[in-house]
């Protein structure tokens, strides 16, 4: 009798593990990607080849940046073709912290004496160069945000020109047009990841918060939200900074995947990319954000392979580039709110 | 008969906003359509004028289907609208507003002649014709825009709160010209929401209420409780509820 | 003082060929409420089939030239703007953002990233001596031709009824179509014309510059843009205007920042354009409505 009883499965450990699944189906869709992405990345950092890591590194990088995108343009429904520019500052910023001082005495000759001495580990290094994108975010953000949809947007696209022709002249901390280098590179795919996992947890704490919530609404209609006493301008301000913030991390894990770089990256082809890879994701959500990049690297990767005849399809150079600007056209016309829909936020 | 509706349904976005709406017009009438607001009066409009798709139901004009067609094949049907607020384009003169009503027309010629006749029929717009339309007073406006409307050489004109904001001078100009183009071949609906005002002018008045219609009778026949009913949402059984115990 | 007539001509020179960019985007603007970034790709390719047909007589080059210029905006505006007729301000921005992208890539993967330079005809860099002035025949057939391009369009706009109908459009898209106005038709022919203007813009930069390259539009519609918001959104008469005003305003910048900030000239010029859209978003022309609308 007693023997019976032990081996059958007891009525309280059944209800268990259906609550627990229960519990796991309520946890939002975000978390479920955010674990999906680390896991994946683990292995690929434990077992892929160097060239797969690469993609790899590249493609958070593209996630964090569209992460950063998204926290502005997702939640304020406000497109923004400027944060390029919060990338070139985390990048250049960090950059100027990172690169050891005999080199820097030699590329860059005209450094302010506090500049020149400086040599920050990696991390201070990075919250400076985003801290510093954050500030700009601040400084660009209190004319772009009082704007409307589409002057906000021609707004941001002048930002973008300024930052283009700032970088590309103030010499003497940026090289100007010539290449910033030197900068030392870091291989594993580990450090992007964390980075990932920590701009992603800042989007979404700011997504859910009241703040969040309030932009969303002007989101929908603004008027009715400037009705219930909803701050336009100062919601999307918060956004906007914040997003500065996220991009400017992307900004420095570039520069420490590349170790060089120009002005020239942080210009149109940048901006179309991570544009390209929110609205395929879905412009709407914080998961659009994440499937986004994901998918799209995933077919870069594939193409690319194909570029290179590794597999049997043939593709010509620089029809990676093709297919993209025409996925995006194709999505906009037929799936305009993206893979993940109006569903999520 | 010149226009009939059949059970249209129209929806914006994921909200429908007119469930069942029919309705008949025969030549040579005035056909009222009264009620609340938002009752889906407008919309119902629109989607007769293929502004808006209808989700359901079927339009006829003088025995074509022009459900779902392009305004701009509804037009050349024999259809003209004249749009809640007027919709004039102000930045355009008065002769520019009539011109453009003209616009589906392929005769030039005709054309000019009729703008002249436009101007001869309505004086008041005839003095600003070179200046911009948004300059005329609102009066001046409708009439312009019934004018405009005028100009396709329709069969059919539907007109959308045309005394919306207008002296009681004006809005007798507006159903003045409303009565003269009701014609042997001709017809109008006009949406109104003054009752009292719908009653001097149209023949029939159907009642539109929470996206659906209602024929209420000829003019004269028309019962003071059912206005009160649509307008005020009064339903039978609470005037029951209202008297049980001999207490009103 | 001759200096300064020097810098005179050149700032309407320029300005000339700012009109015909702002013009441009100003007239797609107006009717679909779009930033057509693709205006930079139809300038690009433009320059392309100059490059590729320079050796010919120049009674073969320029039709040529303006016919590449209105089958690339026509095309694009039937493959991907007109499934997005009615779609919003951003979604709009991001197609033709898309389709600027793609095409760029296309002109990539043909012929390669590097420039080309364009052996143009010689007689377009000479000069002649007018009221003891060295006047580039550059400077003066950019703003003869522009002149004639602009009375042409105000022509048009106001004495045809294609051009009726595109003004009411601009002003009330649903209304021109409730009149029986036909919607496509007008849309299709402010993008032939916008491929038009962007051709003839092309061949007069390219004929300055001499070069082109798949990123030569990106800047030339960048500045069509500014212009517009200078002039006004929606409003054609105010893009022309937005045109020399910033060709004034960029050689005045030119002529008058200190050496070591005139490399910044530009940025001083997109700063001005936030300003203006924080202070008078409407531009110079537009009114407050405008504005309002386009929110």
């Amino acid at each position: 009798m007693e023997q019976a009883q032990a081996t059958k499965p007891t009525a309280a450990s059944f209800n268990f593990g259906r609550e627990a699944l229960r519990r796991a189906g309520r946890l939002p869709l975000v978390f479920a990607l955010t674990v999906g992405l680390v896991v994946l990345c683990l292995l690929i950092g434990q077992y892929g080849s160097e060239e797969l890591k690469t993609t790899t590194v590249t493609g958070l990088v593209d996630l964090i940046m569209v992460v950063g995108l998204y926290t502005f343009v997702g939640n304020s429904g406000v497109l923004s073709f400027g944060h390029a520019g919060f990338m070139a500052v985390g990048a250049y910023a960090s950059a100027l912290l990172m690169i050891p001082i005999l080199t820097k005495g030699a590329l860059l000759p005209a450094l302010p004496t506090f500049l020149a001495n400086a040599s920050f580990a990696p991390v201070p290094a990075a919250l400076t160069g985003a801290g510093v994108a954050l500030l700009l975010g601040i400084v660009a953000g209190i004319p772009i945000v009082r704007l409307a949809g589409i002057q906000a947007s021609i707004a941001t696209f002048s930002f973008l020109a300024i930052m283009q022709v700032v970088i590309g002249n103030w010499t003497a901390l940026t090289r100007g047009q010539m290449t910033m280098t030197g900068i030392p590179i870091s291989i594993g795919v580990t450090e992007p990841l964390l980075w990932a996992v920590v701009a992603i947890g800042i989007a979404y704490v700011y997504k859910q918060s009241r703040f969040g919530f309030r932009l969303r609404a002007t989101r929908e209609d603004a008027l009715s939200a400037r009705s219930l006493g909803i701050s336009v301008g100062r919601e999307r301000f918060i956004a906007f900074v914040v997003s500065a913030f996220i991009v400017g991390i992307s900004g420095y894990l570039y520069a420490r995947e590349v170790g060089s770089f120009s002005p020239e990256n942080f210009y149109l082809e940048i901006t179309f990319i991570t544009i390209a890879m929110l609205i395929i994701g879905g412009r709407n959500s914080l998961a659009g954000a994440i499937v986004g990049p994901v998918v799209v690297s995933v077919l870069l990767e594939v193409l690319r392979q194909s570029e290179n005849s590794s597999l049997p399809v043939t593709i010509p150079n620089g029809s990676r580039d093709i297919a993209f600007g025409a996925l995006t056209i194709i999505v906009l016309i037929l799936r305009p709110d993206g893979l993940m829909g109006r569903r999520f936020s | 008969m010149l226009l009939q509706v059949e059970q249209l349904a129209v929806s914006y976005g994921a909200l429908r906003v007119v469930h069942e709406v029919s309705l008949e017009v025969s030549e040579g009438e005035i056909v009222g359509l009264i009620g609340p607001n938002a009752a889906g009066k407008t919309t119902s409009l629109f989607a007769i004028a293929g502004a808006l798709k209808p989700d359901q139901g079927r339009v006829t004009l003088d025995g074509k289907d022009i459900t779902g067609r392009s305004p701009e094949d509804i037009v050349r049907a024999g259809l003209a609208v004249v749009p809640e607020g007027r919709r004039i384009l102000s930045s355009l003169t008065v002769e520019e507003n009539l011109r453009l009503g003209g616009i589906s027309r392929t005769k030039t010629q005709e054309l000019h002649e009729e703008i002249e006749h436009a101007f001869e029929r309505f004086p008041r717009i005839a003095e600003h014709r070179h200046s911009k339309a948004g300059h005329l007073s609102g009066g001046e406006q409708q009439l312009l825009a019934i004018a405009r409307a005028l100009m396709a050489k329709p069969r059919l004109l539907l007109v959308d709160e045309a005394s919306l904001g207008l002296s009681p001078i004006a809005v007798e100009a507006v159903f003045a010209a409303l009565l003269e183009f009701r014609s042997a071949d001709r017809a109008v609906v006009v949406v109104e929401h003054d009752v009292e005002r719908i009653s001097t002018i149209a023949d029939r008045i159907y009642a539109v209420s929470e996206g659906r219609s209602r024929y209420l009778g000829a003019r004269g026949e028309i019962d003071r409780e059912d206005i009160e009913a649509i307008y005020l949402g009064r339903r039978p059984e609470m005037e029951e509820a209202t008297t049980v115990g001999g207490q009103p | 003082m001759k200096e300064v007539v020097q810098y005179v001509i050149d700032g309407i020179s320029l300005g000339a060929l700012d009109a015909l960019l702002a013009l441009g985007v100003g007239l797609i603007f107006g009717v679909m409420r779009l930033v057509n970034f693709a205006q930079g790709a139809y300038i690009m390719l433009a320059g392309y089939v100059l490059f590729f047909t320079i050796s010919a007589s120049w009674a073969v080059v320029i039709p040529l030239t303006l016919l590449a210029g209105i089958a690339i905006a026509i095309i694009t505006e039937r493959v991907a703007f007109r499934p997005l007729r009615g779609a919003d301000g951003s979604t709009l921005m991001v197609a033709s953002f898309s389709v600027a992208f793609l095409i760029q890539s296309i002109m990539i993967t043909i012929e390669g990233s590097g420039p080309k330079s364009i052996p143009i005809w010689s007689f377009v860099s000479e000069s002649i001596k007018v009221i003891g002035l060295q006047i580039p025949v550059l400077d003066l057939i950019s703003i003869g031709v522009s002149a004639c391009l602009i009375v042409g369009l105000w022509l048009f706009l106001t004495r045809t009824r294609t051009g009726l109908a595109m003004r009411a459009a601009a002003e009330d898209f649903q209304m021109l179509r409730l009149l029986g106005g036909r919607a496509t038709r007008v849309i299709a022919v402010a993008f032939a014309l916008s491929g038009l203007l962007a051709a003839i813009a092309g061949v007069l930069l390219f004929s300055q510059t001499a070069v082109v390259g798949p990123e030569v539009g990106t800047d030339a519609v960048l500045i069509g843009f500014v212009a517009t918001v200078i002039g006004g959104l929606g409003s054609v008469q105010g893009a022309a205007l937005g045109g020399f005003l910033l060709g004034a305003l960029t050689t005045a910048l030119q002529a008058t920042l200190p050496n070591g900030l005139s490399a910044y000239r530009d940025a001083f010029v997109f700063g001005a354009v936030i300003a203006l859209l924080v202070f008078r978003p409407q531009g110079l022309l537009g009114n407050r409505a405008d504005a309002e609308r386009v929110v």
